[in-house]
């Protein structure tokens, strides 16, 4: 199921004197099962914007339509009942190993489905499958959270979140913080639970992975969105820079390119793809 | 001159466990280090010793000759300040302002200095325009920057940056590095610490410290680092992209020799 953006704004502090605009009239969809970055500079709105996904903020104005629910102020309009919506639709915050405080890990992470009407055993069975799945190996499960060094944690988070089996998965910045070992392990976990149906939606500054993971991508700026896009149409095909960084492949692209050698930018994805695509040119030449 | 010293440093969280292996080091005053290493490595640890929020032993840790004590701990973090990676636990005040001016106010800076401290400081780190706004109004990026807006409001002669362009965005960080190079032209005195995985921005300092399960690993310019780029892959720290594209070349015949540069790069291929 898409998600749709109909018209939406939101006005912190609304009708307060310190009233502070965070979205303005946004109209977007983002795709079932898509990989979808959502990028753009700090407080720009992109946090506030994922808040909406399952209305832990209410749009001032307009609404946020996820599947049969829908996420608006109007209370005629809005679905009655937001918690199976937040069951559909999980978010991981910022620095989400701030969240953990159960005992163990194992009970942190069944504490979601415990509130959901799952059984105590069930909740735990469940845990311990979304455990393994986000790679924590059994010998973690009894150990107390705040044992685990930060990537653990965060993963320890997600799992948590894993737990409620949700539709659609939104994280806000994932790797901020994490060693490039530890991004890749998180991106490439993100893209394999996208290969099995998720939605994956990633808050993100890093170019270099939305270039390389992403299948759409929503550039926001002051509050808007002012561009939807494929990465490679955004970054390799397009002058237009919207003031994001360009990522380091497409600067190699870039300078090929002036020089006359012109690369297919549909195939290239990682260094690895770059590089093959670099030598099947030359040879052509 | 040595600023701070290091000679067979320790640390333990857990009296078994060294966190920190016996390292020795010193840093020379006016440069400006990185200190690298993947999450776990003891960077973090090592810069909490440096500023004295945990306790090294005897004799190991020295900063501008005084032995990190209850005695010495008070001078100490008068010179040597510190920029926290999460902006939500160091903000202070309830308004920009009021952030900035809280060392000012802990040194009894007279109020007619510190409203033009507050100002030059503000516009420094661009936030000139926040002054009077509340932190929940801003975003974590922002708010870091008010954090260092602070810390160099107090004329600090080391300053350690513990992760703490972790959180902002590109445009972010690259202010704060055009800021990081003013304030060295400004003060070429000044010794610059930052503790970063950033392989990229850690580039940009006149030497690197490259720490591995709680012991230094390597040490040396970044030119003599870079050379030594597989040496990062195997401790699981990412190489610059440069190399790594370099290297993927050479494994399908094109041989390139100069990645020093995007530009070097893209000419040896284009030969």
């Amino acid at each position: 199921m898409p998600i749709n953006f109909k018209d939406v704004s939101f006005t912190y502090s609304y009708k307060t004197p310190f009233e502070n605009v965070a979205l303005n009239d946004i109209n977007a969809t983002i795709l079932d099962k898509s990989f979808t970055c959502i990028v753009g500079k700090t407080g720009c709105g992109k946090s506030t914007l994922i808040q909406q996904l399952n209305g832990l903020l209410l749009p001032t104005k307009g609404e946020v339509i996820v599947d049969e629910f829908v996420v608006s102020s109007n209370r005629k309009r809005r679905t009655k009942k937001l918690a199976n919506l937040r069951k559909k639709v999980g978010i991981v915050f910022q620095f989400s190993e701030n969240q953990l405080f159960e005992e163990t890990v194992l009970d942190d992470v069944a504490f979601g489905p415990t509130n959901f009407k799952v059984s105590k055993e069930e909740a735990r069975k469940i845990a311990k499958e979304c455990l393994l799945k986000v790679g924590i190996k059994e010998e973690y499960f009894e150990k107390s959270p705040f044992e685990l060094s930060g990537g653990e944690k965060r993963r320890v988070a997600i799992a948590g979140i894993l737990a409620l089996s949700p539709s659609i998965m939104v994280l806000d910045e994932p790797t901020a913080g994490l060693d490039p070992e530890g991004t890749k392990e998180m991106m490439e976990l993100l893209k394999k639970m996208n290969e099995s149906g998720t939605t994956v939606i990633v808050v993100t500054h890093d170019m270099n992975l939305v270039l390389t993971y992403a299948t759409n991508v929503i550039v926001m700026s002051d509050s808007r969105i002012v561009k939807e896009a494929t990465p490679d149409e955004l970054f390799l095909d397009n002058d237009e820079k919207y003031s994001l960084e360009t990522p380091y492949i497409a600067k190699v692209v870039q300078e090929l390119d002036k020089k006359g050698i012109k690369l297919d930018t549909k195939v290239i994805k990682d260094v690895k793809s770059l590089a093959s695509e670099i030598a099947r040119k030359r040879k052509n030449k | 001159m040595n600023v701070i010293e290091a000679n067979n440093l320790k640390f333990s969280y857990d009296g078994k466990n060294d966190a920190i292996k016996g390292v020795s080091f010193s840093i020379c005053s006016g440069k400006y280090y990185s200190i690298i290493g993947h999450n776990g490595s003891g960077k973090s640890t090592l810069a909490k010793l440096l500023i004295g929020l945990l306790k090294p032993s005897k004799d190991s840790l020295k900063a501008f000759g005084l032995e990190y004590n209850s005695k010495n701990i008070k001078e100490i973090r008068r010179k040597v300040g510190i920029v926290f990676q999460n902006p939500d636990n160091q903000f202070i005040g309830s308004t920009v302002k009021d952030d900035i001016a809280f060392g000012l106010e802990n040194r009894c800076v007279p109020q007619k200095d510190m409203d033009k401290i507050i100002e030059e400081y503000s516009k420094k780190v661009d936030m000139f325009d926040y002054l009077d706004k509340q932190p929940e109004k801003l975003s974590g990026g922002q708010k870091q920057r008010v954090a260092i807006a602070g810390v160099l409001a107090m004329h600090p002669e080391v300053i350690i940056f513990d992760e703490a362009t972790a959180m902002l965005d590109p445009k972010g960080k690259r202010e704060i590095s055009e800021l990081i190079k003013k304030m060295r032209i400004d003060n070429p005195n000044l010794t610059l610490i930052s503790i970063t995985h950033d392989v990229e921005e850690a580039f940009n300092s006149d030497e690197i410290i490259v720490m591995n399960e709680g012991e230094i690993y390597m040490s040396g310019s970044p030119k003599e680092i870079l050379s030594k780029s597989d040496e990062l892959e195997k401790i699981h720290l990412g190489v610059p992209f440069l190399y790594s594209l370099a290297n993927e070349l050479n494994k399908l015949g094109i041989k390139v020799d100069d990645y020093s540069s995007l530009e070097s790069l893209v000419n040896s291929i284009c030969q």
